[in-house]
């Protein structure tokens, strides 16, 4: 399978927080999810892969390319949304239009203007007079005109509202009915990701846990409610985490279906990546 | 580039704020030069000092718009290197000087031929030496707003002129400008001007490390 993005022992040194050694792909065509807590690492790794901040690393190729040599060519195929609208409130999309028009060889103006219309957003208002949801569906405007192949999006989806979060990830799954076009996801919204992700990220505290496809989390990973014999007489291959609750043992488990074709009686609850994520940050290994 | 370019002119020159601030000092300095009438110390004083001060407005206004927004968060993804981020800078401030430079020819006229306070060979100096001077005052501020930032780097430019302009108060008593440029003078802008281009590229240099440094 062809990668849009590869990434070979990344690490990212701060005096009171480290990325390390990051190794990890994107295949092509998919949604990654990167989930952790705050603080994790996954903003750093973002900014370490866009080249925004300067980390150490063995290689780094986005879209075939390598960062260190193409760094600009891989920009144009790039687009990248944050929490927030870093543009001045001051300018109206009209005017962004003009700017961007000046900064992506590809830009597109006839199709930012239908994307403007089809968001009902007015292109001669200042975005000052924008909800969070408009300046948001702005920057997907704004994102999807310049014929992006690689849309990264950092906590984009935090702040808005149930209904809003539903409309972007609409758009996200519309935008990957291209195979050429891939999506990295970066949110503490699960939710999110349990719609929508290919793949799931895992980054807790600078590391990297795991990179796992979405079926395989839903379909292998499961929490398992039991007595306390139960879970000593456990293999420990078979137990990822575990948290000690006041009458039983719930215990996250990623081979469920071997569990229960030997205990059937048992109850092994299907894990959302919430719970995968709290059991591997607050749960005992 | 373009774009960057046409942000930051945007910034300088079309946010309300800047439009009035930029509009007022202009129109408050050539009522003053009108008010004040033929004098040739208050010519020198708006040429020499009081325009090209103001030559760095257009980083400033851009610094400053862009720490409101994180705008280089989002400026750093786009298809630019740093070098070009800092070049364009550079080239809207040299659009700031051209801008000033206009105005200061015009003010200039105004003295040479309303206010008869001098020959025309000897404005079109005066104006020279406040575009030279545009040119350091641009190369000094630039290495100061990006090493400072909009807030202590605009306390720090505030200082300087003072201090800029304390110097040429004290220099008109001890060793008069006129005297000075009076001593093969079109030499002497000669040289400056000859320096200030070094000094440019040196100050350009010293930007992106500070620019590299801040976004590593």
């Amino acid at each position: 399978m062809e990668n849009a993005v590869q990434i070979k022992n990344l690490t990212k040194e701060y005096k009171d927080f480290s990325l390390k050694q990051i190794t990890m792909n994107i295949p092509k065509g998919c949604v990654m999810g990167l989930i952790g807590a705050n603080g994790a690492g996954k903003s750093t790794l973002i900014q370490s892969i866009l080249g925004l901040l300067k980390a150490d690393y063995d290689e780094i190729f986005i879209l075939g390319k390598d960062l260190k040599t193409k760094e600009r060519e891989i920009k144009e195929d790039i687009a990248v949304i944050f929490d927030v609208s870093h543009y001045n409130l001051q300018y109206t999309p009209a005017f962004i239009g003009k700017i961007l028009s000046g900064v992506y060889k590809n830009w597109d103006m006839g199709l930012y203007t239908q994307y403007l219309k089809r968001f009902d957003l007015p292109k001669d208002k200042k975005i000052k007079k924008f909800s969070k949801g408009m300046k948001m569906k702005l920057e997907f405007a704004i994102a999807f005109s310049h014929a992006p192949k690689l849309l990264i999006l950092d906590e984009a989806t935090s702040g808005l509202d149930p209904i809003f979060r539903d409309e972007i990830l609409e758009l996200i799954r519309e935008f990957t009915e291209d195979e050429d076009h891939t999506v990295l996801l970066s949110s503490h919204i699960t939710s999110d990701l349990d719609k929508i992700a290919d793949y799931i990220a895992f980054i807790h505290e600078g590391e990297l846990q795991f990179v796992k496809t979405y079926d395989e989390l839903r379909d292998h990973y499961g929490i398992l409610h039991c007595g306390k014999d139960f879970f000593e007489s456990m293999r420990e291959e078979d137990i990822v985490s575990f948290k000690k609750e006041p009458y039983e043992y719930k215990v996250l488990v990623k081979n469920k279906s071997e569990i229960l074709n030997v205990f059937p009686e048992l109850e092994i609850e299907r894990a959302s990546i919430e719970d995968i994520m709290l059991f591997y940050v607050k749960g005992e290994m | 580039m373009l774009g960057i370019l046409r942000k930051d002119l945007y910034d300088t020159f079309l946010i309300p704020k800047n439009i009035l601030s930029n509009g007022f000092g202009y129109l408050f300095m050539f009522l003053f030069a009108y008010l004040l009438g033929p004098n040739y110390y208050m010519m020198m004083v708006f040429i020499m000092l009081a325009i090209p001060a103001t030559s760095v407005m257009v980083l400033q206004a851009a610094i400053e718009q862009d720490e409101s927004v994180r705008f280089d968060d989002v400026l750093l993804t786009y298809p630019i290197s740093k070098k070009q981020i800092i070049l364009t800078r550079f080239c809207g401030n040299l659009i700031g000087i051209l801008l000033n430079m206009a105005l200061s020819f015009l003010l200039m006229l105004g003295y040479v031929y309303g206010g008869k306070t001098t020959d025309i060979q000897n404005g079109i100096f005066i104006w020279l030496a406040g575009c030279v001077i545009s040119l350091y005052a641009v190369a000094v501020f630039s290495v100061g707003f990006y090493l400072l930032g909009n807030k202590k780097g605009t306390i720090v430019y505030v200082v300087s002129i003072l201090i800029w302009a304390f110097l040429y108060v004290i220099l008109r008593f001890v060793a008069p400008w006129e005297k000075i440029l009076a001593f093969g003078r079109w030499n002497l802008l000669g040289i400056a001007f000859a320096v200030a281009i070094p000094l440019l590229a040196l100050s350009y240099w010293g930007c992106l490390k500070i620019y590299e440094k801040k976004h590593s």
